[in-house]
């Protein structure tokens, strides 16, 4: 065996705090020339696990626990003094990270930090070091790897610095490469590519790899083994094959089921609680979406613009096009989705289109009536019908306000509620609605969880009863099983207040799951539009059709 | 979840971070006893008479008794000091002082003649004034004018920076170049120059100084703090919902920023009091007839020749125990407000 | 964009900056600084004297045209002669430059040395008791005023135990730097060095959390190059600058040193002055130093840009 981890528990105390227990308990193997996947949401404790097998944790903070074992060959790494661990770390394992960007020193070249590696610890001359580091980067499929040798990497895409990284990591021919998260910060085109490097490199270098992802469709289709993590445990290890076609455990089953299929699209997702409560599972009912001609338009897009000023040269300012000709109709109680990769100009659209951002061109009409011929005067309160839920949970609450005052403060501002105590009570009805106790009332934001927090800023924009809810990557920050409940939490209340949605989102399955009509967006401009269910079956522009190819095969269900 | 009490807002959390860090409550004791004394000082209750030549001239500390010595000037004679204290080259910077305490108290230095002590707590300076109660008069001035300088510095910074940060566009560019000029002159010569202008001589002119000049570092930084907070989620929600600007600028965002303002606020004080001291040293500053931590420096310097250490030891560690006291507080405020550590 | 369209294009966004001071300036002293005259002549003047002065100062003049006499002497570089003295104040401040910069030079250079050794040796044991008690150390250090520093020491060191000469200057370069320069220069150390070592502590320990060393680690270097070789290189670029920026203000800082040890530099002119009431020299001075202030932040801009090669000139 390469690698075994046995009984691994990691403590971190820092100053008077309580000691946190990030890993309690983890065993597993990492055959040779295997590909094991770590699984887990985030606090699993899948990446502290990976850091430990380097000893990369903070030492001051960290303490390991007595009976753990890292054995490396059948040596505990938990035992090597510092010198012993350096000689193994990129020769015999190395890893590469979640962020590449900043996971490369932004002030030497990509040059410079292929060579070091191949100098000091293979010991090569200048002239050996730069023939071996161009060798490298053509390995891993950069173009013109002598021009690349050379440039900085921020004047690399997000894609070719996480190519340097592989080829820093492989520098030293190592046995085991471990990955953590490394295509998590990538555009799906680019994940794509990435993964098939790893898997291609994998083979050709007869290593091993322990990838650590969140996301199970990857571990899909680069894993041989899977182990699976909560709170820092085990929940569920074994073969890729067992695993998914017949998973044992709860949470895991659990895990499978949250995500949206992409192949059809029942009323509601599955939550955890469904699995962990040990009844038989109900058959859910399929949902129909699309379009329906006699839908009520309630709001029309029309040859939107917006740009963004770009200083060049010594006086002159070009004119970045953020947004280009963008039209479509939303339909009352229907969803359109916007999806496409970053830098699509997807968020400008949706900032524009909320009346946070000012067109530069085209119009926006709510029932009929132009949005920038009312500004600042507002007669019939179009901005008040119009609301946007945002990606972070942790910006769009303000931290010092309690609860109850950001659910009442809109009901105050737009003279809803009348006296304090209606407006309390309307606040508490929508905490329930929205599925919080009732004491989340009087309680800060930073009490609650991710999910938790999106709840709340749904129940935000429900106070003022809006018509157009604009969802801006309001899930992508959540780990799956929590998307699953906010997904479910959004349907509800569109079945319930009939309410229309324009969903933004990179993630083109829970854009399917949710949407009628779907727009597909690439550089500010739409590429794509139609019925969702007729365009991801059957794309017509060759750009969707890449983008859909690269979406990782969900396992068959 | 369960308990129904009302959850620790953000500034109770950072209350009890800061109580259980001991430095800092220390520090904050040690700030606390300060301004106590220098409010009874302001009432009037304790060191009301630091003119009072209380002891013999250069009466030594009474856990020194041993340092009197012969250059003590015994009881009744004159108390013209002898002429060997230029060695810096200056005029001797008392003369005008010791003229204008005469002219202003005629009868206590001449005509009444009182017992005076040999020792005195913490010693006695040329005249005989109790070194001890010219401290807490000292303390009195110059952490009054740091605090008062401060804060005006800090409202004038905040106000500054949250309409440019917030607004942006021409806004923003004025004050940017007002912040550009401010800063281009360096902040010692800036006040140099308005205390040359400015002949007449008085506490509220150098608060009036120093808060004019001081407020560039609090500005630069609520700046930033408003072009953050300004496009982030909550405020453009709060937008959406048809929040004002005003109620954006200061109901919204202000109270995020406050750790920053306090902050710097707690820095200025330290700050205006070094800048006090300086300009009361070199006889810019606070008047004659008032006394400061610096002009006690400032007679200080020539008593030291004498072998005379102890009003330049009582001036110095009075106020480094409070700048030390004050900026291990400042550190212990950053890191119990700090809002990275509660998400 | 290159260089030189950079430079013109800061250069060029100096005026109105430049304008703000010389505006500052002017107000401060020719509107809230009330009639110097009364200053010059002093207490026992007639109105005949007094009319005399104001003419020969100009003040007499309506004020946009005393503005305009203004901008003149700034552009020719000459402000006329000292009210107290007669000196031309060019001449003065032609011949304070040399001794302010061999006192101001050598404390520069060796507290950034010091300084950034010692940034980087405790950000190497940061938290340990060395880091804890050097911090501590620091703090006090900065607490006690520069005044208490300057005054103990000279008594100290130059006064009761003769080391080094109480005060004075001499003509000789190097005479200056190795015997009246010392301590001067080592007190002036002693006043800036614990605030330096803390703000360039923040800036290694901000490299310290980034990434690219996890990177470098994880490569199997050794600390002393993680640190020595990837902390330091991206830490200089804000040490630099810093440094850089800072050099105006350290002109006017290091007044109090000049002062006490008679170092006849810009510094001890510039008090002399206020003392003196002498305006053409502080007016002077102020305007030049903010020229000089501009002028070290273009520098620093350039500096940052070259160090880091993310930025783009702009």
């Amino acid at each position: 065996m390469l690698l075994s981890v046995r009984n691994l528990q990691v403590t971190f105390q820092t100053g008077k705090e309580d000691p946190f227990v990030a890993v309690r308990d983890v065993s597993f193997d990492v055959p040779e020339r295997a590909t094991l996947a770590l699984v887990g949401e985030s606090g699993s404790g899948k990446s502290v696990t990976a850091l430990s097998i380097l000893g990369l944790l903070p030492s001051r903070i960290t303490r390991m626990g007595g009976d753990s074992r890292i054995l490396w060959h059948g040596e505990n790494l938990l035992g090597y003094g510092e010198g012993a661990m350096r000689a193994v770390r990129g020769k015999e394992i190395a890893m590469i990270f979640q962020e590449p960007m900043s996971s490369l020193n932004p002030v030497f070249t990509v040059g410079e930090q292929l060579m070091e590696g191949l100098r000091l610890r293979l010991g090569m001359s200048r002239l050996q070091a730069r023939t071996r580091a161009l060798e490298l980067l053509a390995e891993v499929g950069i173009p013109e790897p002598r021009r690349r040798l050379d440039a900085y990497p921020h004047q690399l895409s997000g894609g070719q610095q996480q190519r340097v990284m592989i080829a820093m990591a492989i520098s030293c021919q190592p046995q085991l490469l471990i990955a953590d998260e490394p295509t998590t910060a990538l555009d799906v085109t680019v994940q794509r590519q990435i993964l098939d490097l790893i898997r291609t490199l994998q083979q050709r270098l007869r290593m091993s790899v322990l990838f650590i992802t969140h996301d199970l469709a990857l571990v899909n289709e680069i894993a041989s083994d899977v182990v699976v993590m909560k709170d820092g445990q085990v929940r569920e290890a074994g073969p890729r094959e067992s695993v998914f076609s017949d998973p044992k455990d709860a949470y895991t089953k659990a895990l499978l089921a949250c995500r949206p299929p992409l192949g059809e699209r029942p009323m509601r997702l599955r939550v955890i609680d469904d699995f962990m409560n040990g009844r038989p599972l109900p058959e859910i009912p399929l949902r129909q979406r699309g379009g329906d001609p006699a839908d009520e338009i309630i709001l029309e897009v029309k040859n939107l613009e917006k740009n963004f000023p770009v200083r060049e040269g010594l006086w002159r300012q070009r004119l970045f096009r953020a947004v280009r000709g963008v039209s479509f109709r939303v339909a009352r109680g229907r969803t359109v989705g916007i999806v496409g990769e970053s830098g699509s100009g997807k968020t400008t659209l949706g900032l524009t289109v909320a009346g946070l951002l000012k067109a530069d061109g085209g119009e926006i009409l709510f029932e009929g009536e132009s949005l920038q011929k009312t500004r600042g005067r507002d007669p019939a309160g179009f901005r008040r019908r119009i609301q946007i839920v945002f990606q972070n949970p942790y910006a769009s609450l303000n931290p010092r306000f309690t609860v109850g005052h950001i659910l009442t403060e809109p009901l105050l501002l737009n003279g809803i509620g009348g006296t304090a105590a209606a407006r309390e009570k309307i606040a508490l009805e929508l905490l329930a609605r929205v599925g919080l106790p009732r004491d989340a009332f009087i309680r800060y934001p930073h009490e609650f969880s991710g999910g938790q927090r999106q709840r709340i800023a749904i129940a935000r924009c429900l106070t003022v009863r809006p018509e157009v809810l604009i969802c801006d990557e309001s899930v992508s920050a959540l780990d799956v099983s929590v998307q699953a409940q906010v997904l479910n939490l959004l349907q509800d209340l569109q079945d319930e207040y009939h309410m229309s949605y324009v969903f933004i989102s990179h993630d083109l399955s829970v854009v399917r799951y949710m949407s009628d009509q779907v727009l597909v967006m690439h550089d500010g401009a739409v590429a794509e539009s139609g019925d969702a269910d007729a365009l991801f079956a059957r794309p017509r522009q060759p750009y969707t059709q890449e983008l859909l190819s690269a979406v990782p095969k969900a396992w068959s269900r | 979840m369960a308990q129904p009490n009302a959850s620790p807002g953000l500034w109770t959390l950072a209350w009890r971070r800061l109580k259980r860090d001991r430095v800092g409550m220390v520090s904050l004791a040690v700030v606390v006893a300060y301004l106590c004394v220098v409010f009874l000082a302001l009432g009037g209750w304790i060191a009301k008479d630091w003119t009072r030549e209380v002891g013999v001239n250069y009466a030594p500390p009474v856990f020194f008794p041993d340092d009197q010595d012969e250059t003590a000037i015994p009881l009744g004679k004159s108390v013209a000091l002898p002429d060997q204290v230029d060695l810096y080259g200056l005029q001797d910077p008392l003369a005008r002082q010791l003229e204008a305490i005469r002219a202003r108290h005629p009868d206590d230095a001449r005509s009444t003649p009182e017992r005076r002590q040999l020792t005195l707590p913490l010693g006695g300076d040329k005249w005989g004034h109790d070194v001890l109660t010219k401290v807490i008069k000292g303390s009195e001035t110059s952490i009054l004018v740091g605090l008062i300088a401060a804060i005006l510095a800090t409202v004038l910074g905040t106000v500054m920076g949250a309409v440019s940060g917030y607004f942006g566009r021409w806004v923003d560019d004025f004050f940017n170049w007002l912040y550009g000029v401010f800063t281009s002159i360096p902040y010692l010569l800036l006040i140099f120059a308005i205390a040359a202008v400015l002949q007449q001589k008085g506490v509220s002119t150098i608060i009036l100084i120093l808060g004019l000049t001081g407020w560039t570092g609090v500005f630069r930084l609520v700046r930033a703090e408003y072009l953050k907070h300004k496009s982030r989620e909550y405020v453009l929600a709060a937008g959406a919902m048809g929040a004002s600007h005003a109620r954006r600028m200061f109901i919204h965002i202000l109270p995020n920023t406050s750790h920053v303002i306090l902050v710097q606020l707690s820095q200025n004080v330290v700050g205006f009091i070094k800048s006090e001291v300086i300009l009361s040293f070199l006889g810019f500053g606070v008047p004659v007839d008032v006394v400061s931590w610096g002009s006690m420096l400032n007679e200080a310097q020539n008593e030291l020749i004498l072998g005379k250490w102890w009003q330049l030891a009582a001036a110095g560690t009075a106020m480094a125990i409070l700048v030390t006291a004050f900026s291990l507080l400042t550190d212990a405020l950053r890191d119990a407000l700090d809002p990275k550590l509660k998400y | 964009m290159n260089l030189g369209a950079f430079l013109i294009r800061r250069l060029w966004q100096m005026i109105p900056t430049l304008l703000g001071v010389v505006l500052l300036v002017f107000f401060l002293f020719n509107w809230v600084g009330g009639d110097p005259a009364y200053i010059l002549a002093g207490k026992m003047a007639n109105p005949d004297d007094i009319a005399n002065i104001r003419h020969q100062l100009g003040i007499d003049r309506p004020l946009w045209e005393q503005l305009l006499i203004f901008v003149q002497q700034i552009v020719t570089g000459d402000f006329g002669n000292s009210w107290a003295t007669q000196e031309p104040v060019s001449a003065i401040f032609r011949t304070r430059l040399g001794p302010s910069l061999i006192l101001l030079i050598p404390m520069m250079l060796l507290e950034t040395a010091v300084a950034v050794a010692v940034a980087l040796a405790v950000s190497a044991w940061r938290g340990s008791t060395l880091d804890r008690s050097l911090m501590a150390v620091s703090t006090v250090m900065m607490s006690i005023s520069l005044l208490v520093y300057i005054i103990v020491g000279q008594y100290v060191f130059a006064y009761l135990l003769g080391w080094f000469p109480v005060k004075g200057w001499s003509d000789e370069f190097w005479r200056n730097l190795t015997t009246y320069a010392v301590l001067p220069v080592l007190l002036g150390l002693m006043v800036s060095i614990a605030p330096s070592v803390r703000l360039y502590r923040t800036f290694v320990l901000d490299e310290i959390g980034q990434d690219y060393v996890r990177t470098a680690r994880a490569k199997g270097l050794s600390e002393t190059r993680v640190l020595l070789v990837h902390v330091l290189r991206n830490a200089a670029i804000p040490i630099v600058t810093n440094v850089l920026m800072g050099l105006p203000a350290l002109l006017t800082g290091a007044f109090l040193l000049e002062r006490f040890f008679a170092i006849p530099g810009i510094g001890r002119e510039i008090i002399l002055a206020v003392e003196r009431s002498d305006f053409p020299i502080i007016k002077a001075a102020t305007v030049y130093v903010a020229m000089a202030t501009m002028l070290a932040n273009l520098l620093g801009d350039l500096l940052y840009h070259w160090l880091d090669p993310r930025v783009h000139l702009e």
